[in-house]
């Protein structure tokens, strides 16, 4: 069995509870083992960068440094946490002088940081390591007749890494496709859902979050799924204010990839944290329970 | 004699870690613009910033809202064809503005980034509830009622905490802090 040094990051201690339950239970379901990296500390989200880049490189260094120590590949189910996570430790690789003056701080905390770990968003350890034949494999519950938008948001793409698709990723629909679901194809998936100006500039994030509940309800969407903690709640928990602000009736599911695919797995709703949404998602397993002639899920 | 050092390069050298290119290499075709999702609600817009940096319009630049309007979705640095690493000049504009103390008195940004820096260095992980204060005045008698209503609907529903969790080796932890930044530490 694959161990990896795991992430969860702050949100998924609060409002995306739903989805470190259901990356735990997939997981364990797919074979794999996601130890949470010990005594780990915020990453600084945006607003740690806002304030100081060298202090924000130090914090996401500390959590590398731990899983450093393991050997582990450090993997995030947040696109934000694995952003940072990603770029500091590319920085610190090619820059010896800022990995030195890190290392000096992280001796605080008797780490040293290398630089030798991996890091990997959770979407990519299940679509590239575990492979999509292997998730094939396990799917006991194919989702037919669901239409699932794939919500990339900005992070896992953006910024570019390598030579990576930046404009029309792939991994997701076929993510998508190997649990038996429909992709919805729709021009807004890499669109970006406001992120933290939802708190710092509410006008400006609900106006995105309308424009992308949009695009997703004109292409026919049972359920978006989202890979980010923060693109979620912003789909999810806002979007009775979008309707408030736009005069809109949208009732559209939001739902953790994870969530997706551990229903897919044959795992119980209830064990993947569904039920603790603002807008149900009821109608999606609905579409499976007619399909399987009202058999309860 | 040193040379004096323009604004346009001193935001240069606030890029160094990204080893983007410099603000000088923009031919101002507005790609940024035209890629930017929450555009409409900046006074500039990324390209006009760019521009007016590079003429040294300091002050213009320094009062602007575009850069705490700014999503940091990277959209305009990945289709850049001059290779400017846009995003990363908003993160480094929010930065000089904040040690200048120098922002619009009617943004929330500088205030939550100072608010959650402080929060950070208390328990080592974020908490969304101690955040609140340092913002929510800022919002309209209906916002907050309704803010209040979804807050109470998420604690009922199980997705908030009513305390926050704090990391085991705090005491390291800001002593590894105070070594990047001398100042600070057990606010």
């Amino acid at each position: 069995m694959r161990t990896y040094a795991y992430y969860p990051g702050c949100s998924l201690e609060s409002l995306s509870m739903s989805y470190h339950q259901s990356a735990l239970e997939t997981a364990k379901e797919l074979d794999i083992e996601l130890r949470e990296i010990e005594d780990w500390n915020c990453c600084g989200a945006t607003a740690y960068f806002h304030a100081d880049e060298l202090l924000a490189y130090t914090l996401v260094a500390r959590n590398l440094a731990i899983a450093e120590k393991d050997g582990l590949d450090f993997v995030a189910p947040c696109s934000g946490c694995y952003k940072n996570a990603y770029f500091t430790n590319k920085y610190l690789r090619e820059d010896p002088e800022l990995a030195d003056h890190i290392n000096f701080a992280l001796e605080a905390d008797n780490l040293h940081i290398g630089g030798t770990t991996n890091v990997l968003h959770l979407i990519e350890v299940y679509v590239n390591d575990i492979g999509l034949d292997g998730i094939k494999n396990k799917v006991t519950r194919p989702l037919k007749d669901v239409r699932v938008a794939p919500y990339y948001g900005c992070q896992l793409v953006r910024p570019r890494k390598d030579h990576e698709d930046t404009e029309n990723p792939q991994l997701f629909e076929e993510l998508i496709s190997a649990i038996g679901a429909e992709a919805v194809k729709y021009n807004s998936k890499t669109r970006c859902c406001g992120g933290s100006l939802i708190i710092t500039n509410r006008d400006a994030a609900l106006d995105m979050v309308y424009k992308l509940l949009l695009d997703a309800e004109k292409n026919d969407t049972d359920v978006i799924a989202t890979i980010c903690p923060l693109c979620n709640v912003n789909l999810e928990v806002y979007q009775k204010h979008v309707n408030r602000e736009f005069g809109t009736h949208f009732s559209i599911p939001v739902m953790y990839f994870t969530q997706i695919l551990g229903i897919a797995l044959g795992i119980a709703p209830g064990r993947l944290g569904i039920g603790k949404e603002m807008v149900s998602a009821a109608p999606v397993l609905n579409i499976l329970q007619s399909a399987e002639s009202g058999k309860p899920l | 004699m040193a040379e004096k050092l323009t604004f346009g390069k001193e935001i240069d050298n606030l890029l160094y870690a990204q080893h983007g290119n410099p603000i000088k290499s923009c031919i101002q075709c507005g790609t940024c613009a035209g890629s930017c999702p929450s555009v409409e609600f900046m006074d500039h817009t990324p390209r006009e910033i760019i521009g007016l940096i590079d003429a040294g319009y300091k002050e213009e630049v320094l009062s602007s809202n575009t850069f705490w309007t700014c999503a940091s979705c990277y959209n305009c640095t990945v289709r850049c064809p001059a290779g400017i690493e846009i995003a990363n000049l908003m993160y480094a504009l929010k930065r000089y503005t904040i040690w200048k103390d120098q922002y619009g008195e009617d943004l929330i940004g500088p205030k939550f980034s100072e608010s959650f820096v402080k929060m950070i260095m208390r328990t080592g992980r974020s908490f969304e509830p101690i955040l609140a204060p340092s913002y929510i005045f800022k919002y309209g008698a209906k916002d907050l009622i309704q803010e209040a209503q979804m807050a109470s609907t998420l604690v009922l529903k199980g997705r908030m905490p009513l305390l926050p969790k704090k990391i085991k080796r705090l005491d390291n932890f800001r002593q590894m802090v105070r070594r990047i930044i001398p100042i600070g530490g057990d606010s």
